[in-house]
Parts: structure tokens; sequence; C-alpha cells
């Protein structure tokens, strides 16, 4: 598990140091397009990303808590 | 009520003396602390030359910040927890609270004043209206030492007090370190400050804000 | 499923939310005036870039003066509508002004009966101009001009801003449920120390993780809305430090909490500076940023949230963003405190 959340975040990583590269203009020119409306497009996404992650997280501690109750009381 | 007053002033004064009693017995403290001015003095001086106002300055502040969170949380560090079960028997705890906070306000001061004269010998003194520096590093001091006093009671709880210490008190110490900046920017020949009483005003607010608060909730820390 | 009522509440107001805050249109407005500098005496040509605009169909009715202040303003000579989005209007700017000074910043107005009217502040700079003090005849009283006033739902126009305007209702609620979630969070901690009942500490825990959470998100929302105008991710704007300052406080809250192994000492010292970290947020927050000089909104003395950053047509989404958005956060902080409140009596029995 921690092995693939490193890899994961390594990518991570690699991705934002990268990302410069790629020719950062024509990004830039579509976030301004129409309005800069992709700019609230990608403001609600990184809200709704976030909220996501977290109730994934959330999610993984029910589970590990689950795992650790006795099997007689799961139905409880 | 008369009575009152007195005992409360009477047992806070002893418990000052009691803390500046072992300062002074164990000596190498007041003089490691002018060790460490000095050192962050020689350093500044070292890599900068010669130093301008503002920059002047923000390395006093910052010099301060760090000598003052080393020398408030060894004040609470120095006695273990069955000397201070035993203070609690004899004190109310925020009396001890008022003790610690004079104390450290005092020592404060004094160490603010060392550096101040210190750092002036070694990299000249770029302030212009010295009584406005004087009454911002007292200002300072007063806000400070709260803050610290009440962070480092709870940081002693713990066992990396020290590493604690830091983590907890920076982001609680920057609107007064901000404040301060400002006034004592204020100081400066050049300055474009002129609101020196709304930024004294401000920082007074803090301050109080800062007292209520840790005798509110001093008490409640000592119960466990 | 608990709190069913309020739960479905809050799924409808962000529903209206995010349908309203993406559909509602913009207020036409002026993104562009060409050339910006002009020289007194001139007939000069402006074209000016229209956004949201249907100038065809307004075409007849378009009326444009150059505002010189709040007295004087003088018409145009003639407009072409070359399409919907843009206009050329033609000026003949005169030798002489009533006013001192050779260089004059002027506003552009228009007005017309489909749009109503817009204003863009200092849209040309005039040049080389004379003082005469009874004024030409071309000058017109400014308060005589008949500006159109056309009703609708729309969002304020800014010029630079533009549709980003929308983000008032995904990052500023952020800010707002932050700080009503560490309020309430407070509040179970001063219960918490006054009647040690263990389940207000872990209620505390939970809201403060959600107000952090929101806290980073609000962070990182307005970075990316800071870049696309301001021009960078980080500002060093004094809002943006001091937020940043404020989550910070409380990370030091989770650090403190691990750092304490006895979970009776671990909930009273949380507790306490769960409340001194709380307090200490009001002259970070709502102190410092109105003492300096900000890029944001309501900062530097001025009202905060007001005029025509925030009218009317956007108060109606506004408040209802900041409680769907909050209630969000209570919600789950909830589903938090149910599962710590699990863990606890796994632990140590109900």
């Amino acid at each position: 598990m921690h092995f693939k959340r490193i890899v994961c975040s390594l990518f991570f990583l690699a991705g934002l140091l990268i990302s410069p590269s790629f020719s950062q203009v024509p990004i830039d020119d579509f976030m301004r397009s129409t309005g800069k409306i992709y700019v609230v497009a990608a403001v609600l996404a990184v809200i709704f990303l976030v909220i996501i992650g977290y109730l994934i997280s959330l999610d993984r501690k029910i589970h590990n808590l689950e795992k650790k109750l006795p099997n007689g009381k799961k139905n409880q | 009520m008369k009575f009152h007053t007195l005992t409360l002033l009477s047992h806070i004064l002893a418990y000052i003396r009691k803390d500046l009693l072992l300062e002074l017995r164990r000596g190498y403290a007041l003089g490691g602390l002018t060790v460490f001015v000095l050192c962050i003095v020689f350093i500044i001086y070292l890599s900068f030359g010669e130093i301008e106002g503002r920059l002047w300055i923000t390395l006093y502040w910052i010099a301060f910040l760090f000598i003052s969170i080393h020398t408030v949380l060894k004040g609470f560090a120095l006695e273990n927890n069955n000397r201070y079960l035993y203070y609690y028997s004899l004190l109310r705890p925020e009396y001890i609270f008022l003790a610690k906070w004079i104390y450290n306000t005092c020592m404060l001061v004094a160490l603010g004043m060392l550096m101040y004269a210190i750092l002036s010998l070694v990299a000249g003194n770029p302030i212009d209206d010295q009584g406005i520096f004087l009454l911002t590093v007292i200002a300072g001091a007063v806000g400070i030492s709260l803050c610290f006093t009440f962070v480092s009671a709870i940081a002693v709880k713990s066992d990396q007090s020290a590493t604690l210490m830091t983590i907890l008190s920076f982001p609680l110490i920057i609107p007064v370190l901000l404040h301060l900046i400002r006034l004592s920017r204020a100081s400066l020949p050049d300055t474009m400050i002129t609101d020196i009483a709304t930024s004294l005003i401000t920082l007074g607010s803090i301050d109080l804000l800062l007292a209520g608060l840790g005798l509110l909730l001093f008490p409640y820390l000592w119960r466990s | 499923m608990k709190g069913i009522w309020w739960k479905s509440l809050t799924v409808c107001i962000l529903l209206y939310v995010i349908l309203a805050g993406f559909l509602v249109p913009l207020r036409p407005g002026i993104s562009d005036v060409s050339p910006g500098r002009v020289v007194a005496g001139e007939a000069v040509v402006l074209k000016v870039e229209g956004y949201n605009t249907f100038f065809t169909r307004a075409k007849d009715s378009i009326h444009a003066w150059l505002k010189l202040n709040d007295e004087y303003a003088f018409p145009a000579k003639h407009i072409i509508v070359s399409h919907d989005a843009s206009i050329d209007v033609q000026f003949e700017i005169p030798d002489t002004f009533p006013l001192r000074g050779t260089v004059h910043p002027m506003s552009l107005i228009l007005t017309d009966d489909t749009h109503g009217s817009f204003v863009l502040p200092n849209a040309v700079f005039v040049r080389d101009c004379q003082y005469f003090d009874p004024p030409d005849g071309i000058w017109e009283n400014v308060t005589l001009i008949d500006l159109q006033k056309v009703k609708g739902f729309y969002f304020p126009y800014r010029n630079i801003l533009h549709e980003t305007i929308r983000n008032a209702y995904f990052h500023i609620p952020m800010w707002f449920g932050m700080i009503i979630i560490f309020i309430a969070s407070a509040w179970c901690s001063l219960r918490y120390i006054r009647k040690g009942n263990a389940e207000e500490d872990l209620k505390a825990l939970a809201l403060n993780s959600t107000g952090t959470l929101f806290g980073v998100l609000g962070l990182l929302t307005g970075m990316l809305w800071s870049k696309f105008t301001w021009g960078s991710f980080w500002s060093w704007d004094v809002k943006q430090n001091t937020a940043a300052i404020a989550v910070l406080i409380y990370l030091a809250y989770f650090v403190l909490r691990n750092s304490l192994p006895d979970p009776d000492r671990r909930a009273r010292v949380a507790a306490v500076y769960n409340i001194f970290g709380c307090a200490m947020l009001i002259p970070l927050l709502f102190v410092i940023p109105r003492l300096t000089d900000s890029l944001h909104p309501g900062s530097g003395g001025n009202p905060a949230l007001g005029g025509e950053d925030l009218d009317n047509t956007m108060r109606t989404i506004f408040y209802p963003a900041v409680i769907g958005w909050t209630l969000l956060g209570v919600w789950i902080s909830e589903l938090r405190y149910r599962l710590l409140r699990l863990h606890w009596w796994i632990i140590f029995g109900k």
C-alpha cells in the first residue's frame, strides 16, 4: 500500500516538474479563452477532486476499522 | 479586598524571585543567551556587511523571536512535573501564569535591550526615533511573552517540547510580529508610516486578547 | 440516513448554486478600446471591443460619449457597427478642455436600448490639451446624458475578472465555511474543557479536519484564480499570507495531538490550544488585512464584499452558496466524527 502511494506521489511530482516544459502558453491561452470561464471550471474541479480525495481517505479509515472489529459484531 | 490584592502580589513576587534565583544560580543560562545574541549579530554582520534600516529591523525581530522562544521554553522546561505539582498546591494557576508572564516579559525586555545595544555597536544604529523603537521593544516583549508563555505551557506536556514549541508558536505569533515590524519601521528616518497610534492600539488589543485567553485557559491546562 | 432533511437541503442548495452560478449570463461590457492614447484636436476612430454584446441588434440606438469628469463629456460623431462584439466610434477631440493640465484620462460611456449602458473608466488618454474655461459647444453636461437602463438577471462585468466573477460562489464560501466550522469546533472544545465529555473533543477534532480541508481548498482555488487574474499563483497578498498562516495554526493542532500519547491529556491540551488558536484567527483574518493594502476587495479600508463586486443579483446566489458549502462541511465532519466515535468505542468501550 505504501509502495503504491509513494509511486503515485512520485508520478505526481514528476508531472508537476515536467508540466512547464509542455509549452505552457497554449494551456494559458486556453484558460483565458471565453472570458476565463475555464478558470471557474478548474476551481470547481479542484474542490470536487479534493473533497472526493478526502472522502476516499475517510472510506479507507472506515475499512481499516471494520477489519479491527471481531467477526461476530460486524452486523450489530 | 486589599488583603486579597496583597496576597496576590506577594505570591507572584515570591514566584518571580524563585525563577530569578534559579536562573542566576545556573549562571550559564544568561551567559549562554548573551553568546547566542552575539552569534546571531556576528552572522548577520558577516553575511551582509553594511545593514540598512529596514533590513536591520527585520533581522532584529527575527533574532528576537528565536531568542525569546528559547528563553521562554527554558523557563518551563527547567523544573520537572513533580515540582510543578507542588507549586500548584501552593498557588492558584492564574498566579503562576501571571508570575511566569511578568518574569518572561522582564527577561525579554532585558534581552531586547542587550541585543539592541550589541547590534547598534556592531552594525550601526539606523534608528531615528529611539523612543518609538524602545516602546516597540517593550510592547513586543509583552505580547511575545504572553503568547510564548502560554504555548510553552502546552509544549512542555509533550516529549518533544522544543520542536512542538516552534511549530505551535510561529503561526500564532505572526499577527504580533507583523505589527511590531510595522511599528518599528515608524522609527526609521525616512518613514512613510504615520499612524503609529492605530498600530499601537491594535497591538495593545491583541495583547489584551492574549492575556485574557491565557488567564482563562491556563487553569484548564493543569487540571490533567 | 441520519438527518436526511438537512442533507437533502445541502444537495439542493449546492445544485442551485452550481447551476445558477454557471448559467446566469454576465452583463455585457467593454473589454478593450484602441487606440488608448490620442492627441487633442484630432478626429479619431476608437475600436471598441465588447464582451457578451449584440451591437448589431442595438444598431441605431447606440450613443457614445467620452467623459472628462463628473461634469463634462462630449458625444461621438459617428458610430459604425462592424459586428456583434465590435464597433467603431468616431470622435472629434476638442482642442480645449474645461480642466487644467495637459493630459487627461477619459472614460467611455456607451448606451443603447438592448444592453443598457456601460462605462469603461480611463479608456483613453488625451494629451496636448489646452485649458479654456467657458467650454466649447461640444462639451455637454454629464448629468443631462440619458443613460438607458435594461433590467435583467445578470452578474456584473468586471474588466480583469470576466467570467471568473463566478468564483465568488466557490472560492469565497470556502473561507466563510472554514471560519464557521472553526468557531463551531472552538465551541465544542469549550464544552469539553468545562464538562470533560470525550465526545465533544472528538467533535472538535472532526470539525477541525474539515475546516482545514476547506482552508486548503480556499488556498488552492485562490491560487488558481489569482494565476489568471493577478498573474501568478502566489502574489504575496496579505490575505493569501494570513489565510496560509491560519491553515498552519490548525496543522499545528494536528501535530500537537499526535505528539501527546495519553488520551485524556491529549484531549485537554488540544482543546485549550484549539480555543486559543481560534481566538487568534480574529487578529489574523479580520484585523491585519484591513490595515494593509491588498489586491483583494475589502482591504485597505475598503468595505468588504460590497459595491459592484457583489451586487444584489450575486447575493441571491452567494448567501445560499455560503450556507450550502458550510452544510457540506458539517456533513463531512459528521461522518468523520462518527468514525472517530466508533474508533473510541472499540478502544475504550462505550
